[in-house]
């Protein structure tokens, strides 16, 4: 399918919502076709995807202790009253969060509730997108002691990232995998391109725990010191494994 | 009998709404741009969340947010302030999360990008900043956040997807001022 400048004017609009996950399906389907068809509007997908999954690092920030234990004490000593003013409007809430009124979803069809898509989806788009889009890496480096720092520098965990001959390191971008952010890092072996994705194994219970074959892509997940790592690519599964094993346990 | 009342009224907090307590105080801080102000606006928001009876909402954290929501707009309209995140404040914010990380050049890179990402944040204008932080922050629905903010979907795509722009814009031209500078 050729991509056309009209295309782009229609679907332009509809990029943070695909990013979202709120359009219906067959909306959906037809503008990730024209992404596969247009390095343009695949680059902005890829740029608002960076983005949120660098946003979502900012959902770190915890409520202060002494707030939480303030709170407790006032919340015993206080006894619950009848109807407070804000009664109506939590009501008129509560009806929308039940999902029975269309809040002015006028003339947008395209909305779409179901949110979950699975995680090996996840996965592979985020690789083939990048691709696709040929962005850099948000920290492009070859260099071990620069990638992970950064990475831990945004994420709960250090996944190893290892230099190694074979397969070189060009770098790593954070990805929203499964709605949270994620660790990618990029390898190469001839013309192919790896990503290995990488999240602490106790939020990674929805992850494939087994290698998957989807669309000419293999999919190879392993755990190691309580990381859960997914390497993605078109490479085939033998020398996919190697770096596996060079990633897990690394030269001498 | 008030009593027993107390009692139910603390096991629905326990269970409806103290999960959602960081999620609240986030939300507060990103609207207020103060921590002291986020305390004060979390605490009122609960209070409130502590009194109310009904039916149980579908979505705790999307009522608690709004009820959040409210507070932070009620009390900034009253005092004035608002909108003006202190850059001090989020300086020794930074500083204290830093402290906690082993020291390397790339580190100081990705702390110097994390401070840009939340001065970006911080100075988009009100309206636009809510929904982002209700949606790439608190993860919410787009149906989730048209209720906590009272407003028809395509008014959250389109503040959304301006919002973002303008985060982006503000990235690349700092990143671009960056390398200048460099």
């Amino acid at each position: 399918m050729r991509a056309t400048p009209a295309d782009c004017g229609r679907f332009a609009d509809l990029l943070d919502a695909l990013a979202d996950e709120e359009l219906a399906p067959g909306m959906a389907a037809a503008l990730r076709d024209h992404l596969a068809a247009c390095p343009a509007c695949a680059a902005e997908a890829a740029a608002i995807g960076a983005l949120r999954a660098e946003l979502a690092t900012l959902r770190d920030e915890a409520a202060p202790e002494a707030l939480r234990q303030r709170l407790a004490a006032m919340l015993r000593d206080d006894a619950p009253t009848t109807a407070t003013p804000d009664r109506r409007r939590l009501l008129a809430l509560t009806a929308a969060g039940v999902g029975g009124i269309a809040i002015g979803a006028g003339g947008f069809g395209l909305l779409h509730d179901s949110r979950p898509e699975t995680i090996a989806h996840d996965l592979l788009t985020a690789h083939a997108r990048a691709l696709l889009a040929g962005a850099p890496p948000q920290i492009a480096s070859g260099n071990t002691h620069q990638v992970r720092p950064w990475l831990s520098a945004h994420l709960p965990v250090a996944p190893r990232v290892p230099e190694t001959e074979d397969f070189p390191l060009l770098g790593a971008r954070l990805d929203l995998i499964g709605r949270r952010p994620a660790a990618a890092i990029l390898y190469r072996r001839r013309a192919h391109a790896i990503t290995v994705f990488a999240t602490a194994e106790d939020l990674a219970q929805d992850w494939p725990s087994r290698p998957m074959t989807r669309n000419g892509f293999q999919l190879l997940p392993w755990v190691a010191d309580g990381i859960r790592y997914v390497a993605v690519s078109d490479l085939n599964p033998g020398e996919l494994a190697m770096l596996a094993e060079r990633i897990r346990a690394p030269g001498p | 009998m008030a009593q027993d009342g107390g009692r139910a009224a603390e096991g629905r907090w326990t269970r409806l709404f103290a999960p959602h307590l960081d999620a609240a105080f986030r939300l507060a801080r990103w609207l207020t741009g103060s921590r002291a102000e986020a305390e004060d606006v979390v605490q009122e928001a609960c209070l409130r969340a502590w009194r109310a009876t009904g039916p149980e909402p579908a979505s705790p954290r999307a009522w608690l947010l709004a009820i959040t929501r409210n507070a932070a707009w009620t009390r900034l309209s009253r005092t004035g302030a608002g909108n003006v995140v202190s850059l001090e404040e989020a300086a020794r914010e930074l500083d204290r999360a830093a402290a906690a990380l082993p020291g390397a050049e790339a580190l100081v890179a990705a702390r110097e990008r994390s401070a840009v990402l939340r001065q970006a944040l911080a100075a988009l204008p009100a309206p636009l900043r809510e929904a982002v932080v209700l949606r790439d922050i608190e993860d919410l629905s787009y149906r989730e956040i048209a209720a906590v903010l009272d407003l028809p979907i395509g008014t959250v795509m389109s503040r959304l997807a301006r919002g973002r722009r303008r985060l982006r814009d503000m990235l690349a031209k700092e990143a671009a001022d960056a390398r200048d500078a460099g």
